[in-house]
């Protein structure tokens, strides 16, 4: 991953918002080399404003935080310089979660191996989905017909995403990082696989008794 | 209306050049004007199943650069007048020729025939690219075997994605008493796996292997089961409702079964 990737600005209400993801960095070193780089470019756009930080999934160690308040004060003459709490939900990349209600893409043909689909969002193919084809998505996946390729639901770590599919035989299917390998016998009914506690369970789907 | 059609398959040795030069021929010996391109440029062996090997003086490159008309390229068979080879070079390789240039080349040849047929290479790189490029539909080769049926799917894939949606699949090389038995994939498997319409079915021949090495399709033996397959394939593509060839071998007469009975004892 780039630097641009693991340091990122975003403006919002509250003044300029760097973020920082700390699981891309080995050493403080590098953290302050990266911040420099980004910023260095910039010093002049942002001068004079007031900025906050922050740092995703832990926040940042005393010592660490004056270091970067000070490089951060030589390399932009900002106003003023304040560190927020780390996991701030609207701070951090959401994991989707329009399982019940969201974007959705839908596929109407059938899906022939090396198709590739991948969907921030809900999917529905509206046919089969042959053997080496793969569908990514962050929520649901529903497939109208035999689904024989791969099929990733929840992808950005939704644990309540489903697969569903009139003949439910995926080569590889996983739930919010959750892998599940095929089933021995092919199914004669139409089936959804969940995730519970940890595990993905695949149940008959009976439209009534269907509990989400 | 001329029609172009190009014979791909995914995998290499399924039977894709063999088809193309006995529907070719067939499709002559009913009459129409038809074109065989060699695509597998670099690997090259139409020109060899039809027995011109020796006759090949310019070929699809030498026109693309210049050296020489299309009518010089073209070779006509020795056996059918109204039936034209349009070789390929074998000292040159795939990405010396374009999709556009394809399509050009495509466009003159359909105001001299009626059919046109492109022998694609195997793989789905620059070759596969070119030969599809200036196709109106696509013949797919497919063999019973579940890695035949796996690339023919991922090609099938690729034809819709360039606009190619009218394809039809030929099972070749099927073995009857195989499929009889459960130990090959059968017709119904591979149609339901692919959700294709089927063109034919080829049952495998010894034939074949004789008539390539002869340099003469199987079309032109009469007799052969292959040959009267791709005949009737070759119908089908006219627009003519041929029902499918009955691949069972020919029932045991009655006084071969006695026999065989009173061997037995």
């Amino acid at each position: 991953m780039s630097s641009i990737d693991r340091v990122q600005i975003k403006g919002n209400r509250k003044g300029l918002n760097l973020l920082i993801n700390l699981l891309e960095f080995k050493s403080t070193e590098e953290l302050i080399d990266a911040v420099k780089q980004k910023l260095e470019p910039l010093k002049n756009f942002y001068s004079g404003n007031a900025m906050y930080v922050t740092t995703y999934p832990i926040r940042l160690k005393d010592e660490e935080r004056d270091l970067l308040k000070k490089v951060l004060m030589e390399t932009i003459n900002l106003s003023s310089i304040s560190f927020e709490e780390a996991n701030r939900k609207e701070d951090l990349p959401v994991t989707f979660n329009g399982v019940e209600e969201g974007s959705t893409k839908f596929v109407m043909k059938s899906m022939r191996g090396g198709q590739l689909v991948d969907f921030k969002g809900n999917v529905v193919v509206v046919g089969d989905v042959h053997i080496g084809a793969e569908i990514f998505a962050e929520g649901n996946i529903i497939v109208l017909g035999q689904l024989k390729g791969r099929a990733f639901a929840g992808t950005s770590g939704n644990e309540n995403a489903v697969v569903a599919a009139m003949k439910l035989t995926p080569s590889l299917l996983s739930i919010a990082g959750t892998y599940a390998r095929p089933p021995e016998s092919e199914p004669s009914f139409p089936e959804v696989a969940k995730l519970k506690n940890g595990s993905i369970y695949v149940e008959p789907y009976i439209p009534i008794k269907f509990e989400y | 209306m001329a029609e172009s059609i190009v014979i791909t398959s995914g995998k290499g040795g399924v039977g894709k050049t063999t088809t193309t030069a006995n529907i070719g021929t067939a499709l002559a010996q009913l009459g129409h004007k038809v074109v065989v391109i060699d695509g597998d440029t670099g690997l090259r062996n139409l020109d060899v199943l039809m027995g011109l090997e020796n006759r090949i003086v310019y070929t699809l490159i030498d026109y693309f650069e210049g050296r020489c008309k299309l009518k010089q390229a073209l070779i006509k068979d020795k056996r059918l007048p109204n039936l034209c080879l349009l070789p390929t070079a074998q000292t040159r390789d795939k990405n010396d020729i374009t999709t556009d240039q394809m399509v050009e080349l495509i466009k003159c040849l359909k105001e001299e025939f009626d059919y046109i047929l492109i022998d694609c290479p195997a793989g789905i790189e620059q070759g596969f690219e070119n030969s599809i490029a200036g196709a109106d539909s696509a013949i797919i080769v497919v063999n019973p075997e579940v890695t035949s049926v796996r690339d023919a799917d991922r090609v099938i894939g690729k034809l819709d994605s360039k606009g190619i949606e009218n394809h039809r699949v030929i099972i070749n090389r099927l073995n009857h008493e195989m499929t009889e038995n459960g130990d090959m994939l059968n017709v119904d498997d591979i149609l339901e796996i692919l959700s294709v319409k089927l063109l034919g079915v080829v049952p495998d021949d010894r034939n074949i292997t004789i008539s390539t090495n002869k340099g003469e399709p199987i079309v032109t033996t009469e007799g052969t089961l292959a040959g009267t397959a791709f005949i009737n394939i070759a119908r089908r593509i006219t627009g003519e409702d041929i029902p499918l060839l009955d691949l069972k071998p020919e029932e045991e007469g009655f006084f071969s079964k006695l026999s065989k009975l009173f061997r037995k004892k």
